[in-house]
């Protein structure tokens, strides 16, 4: 990460700052970069903190077992994940734990397009957003879109993983122009699970 | 010689450091070495002869750790080699980065935390698996070059927000999210 053009606090004698710098911390300007452990539960406790650093360049949430007990654990919704794309407008790089399988989380692909708004410099993204609803989800956005003129980020590749995609035949190429609408510079959807043909297929009419 | 990078795929026997150490004039093996990077692999022996590289030049020096574990109590005495070597460090030193491997555990805690402390204001970059004393929690919260901390465990109990004047990058490992909370509540 290139060096932040933001000044170190003054420092004493020793080399060290002054015990009465700790009145005056600047910690939620300078901060680029945050990791959180794989056991963090995505939801808006977390959310709240990761909020406080308006800076961050690059956030990953490493949660891999979101599925507790049969549930997925992530607790973000749509509002949610559109107060950190507007917070968070530097983001490069976004990981919000693993996308599961079980496709019951509540954000959509509203997310999506609340990320790709905000955070114009975005390149990485993994969230989890729900696709049992997504031909009505993007028909929808795209209706409204007559209405939108805002810039997208250039994403290129988004990570679905196992994320299931139950989309009719003839709801495909709906689902693709939403997708396009979503991120207009996407090539590739990064899928490993039992629906990566239906992913394969909406990949292949973005262009369309 | 400007820059020398050891990797832990060239681990430098007891053997190799005593004649490279013999054959030093005047002690040092580069007298323009500028950078170091060294990851030790399987063995310390070469760090008591880590004076050789120790250029008055020396601008930047990485010592990674990552790729070895023997055990707790020869973990015990890496360590206490590393924190010998910390006070050698040249005065032109611009940047250390320390990463102290998968040690863990708090029998290792005071004795990374000792390590901490004797760390100046060159730390650029810190990394262990082990959680820390409060008193060297402090002591990195007052460094002004610190830039990355990877962090392992909880805040102390009695530790109350502090500065960390650079702090760009922040790595939370398991049981560290509560790190989270309180450096955004002192950010705010």
């Amino acid at each position: 990460m290139a060096p932040s053009s933001r000044g170190v606090r003054g420092v004493n004698r020793n080399g060290l700052a002054p015990a009465t710098a700790l009145i005056n911390t600047n910690i939620e300007e300078m901060l680029e970069l945050l990791h959180c452990p794989w056991d963090t539960p995505v939801d808006p406790t977390l959310l709240s903190s990761i909020l406080s650093f308006r800076n961050l360049v690059t956030l990953c949430v490493g949660n891999d077992y979101c599925c507790k007990d049969g549930n997925c654990t992530f607790g973000l919704a749509d509002d949610g994940v559109e107060n950190l794309a507007v917070t968070l407008p530097s983001l490069v790089s976004l990981r919000l734990g693993r996308v599961c399988f079980l496709n019951s989380c509540r954000t959509t692909v509203s997310s999506l397009l609340s990320i790709s708004i905000h955070c114009l410099g975005l390149t990485t993204l993994e969230i989890h957003f729900n696709t049992r609803t997504i031909a009505g989800d993007m028909q929808h956005l795209l209706n409204e879109g007559s209405e939108r003129d805002e810039p997208r980020c250039q994403l290129r590749s988004l990570w679905v993983g196992r994320l299931p995609l139950q989309v009719r035949e003839e709801d495909v190429g709906v689902v693709a122009k939403g997708f396009a609408d979503i991120f207009p510079c996407l090539e590739y959807f990064s899928s490993y699970g039992r629906d990566r043909g239906r992913w394969k297929r909406v990949r292949s009419k973005l262009r369309n | 010689m400007r820059e020398l990078i050891i990797g832990s795929e060239h681990d430098i026997t007891h053997d190799t450091g005593s004649r490279l150490s013999s054959n030093s004039p005047d002690g040092l093996l580069f007298p323009k070495l500028e950078r170091l990077e060294w990851e030790v692999g399987t063995s310390w022996a070469p760090l008591p002869f880590f004076s050789i590289f120790l250029s008055p030049r020396l601008k930047r020096v990485n010592l990674y750790t990552d790729s070895i574990h023997f055990g707790i109590p020869r973990d015990f005495d890496y360590v206490l080699l590393v924190e010998d070597v910390i006070p050698c460090l040249p005065t032109s030193l611009e940047e250390l980065s320390l990463t102290c491997g998968p040690w863990k555990g708090e029998p290792l805690r005071n004795v990374i935390s000792s390590l901490v402390r004797r760390c100046g204001p060159s730390l650029r970059s810190f990394s262990s698996n082990t959680r820390l004393s409060e008193k060297a929690v402090y002591h990195l919260s007052r460094l002004p070059s610190l830039r990355s901390w990877t962090v392992a465990g909880e805040p102390p109990q009695k530790f109350s927000p502090a500065t960390f004047p650079a702090l760009n990058e922040l790595r939370l490992k398991q049981g560290a999210i509560p790190w989270l909370h309180l450096l955004a509540a002192c950010g705010g």
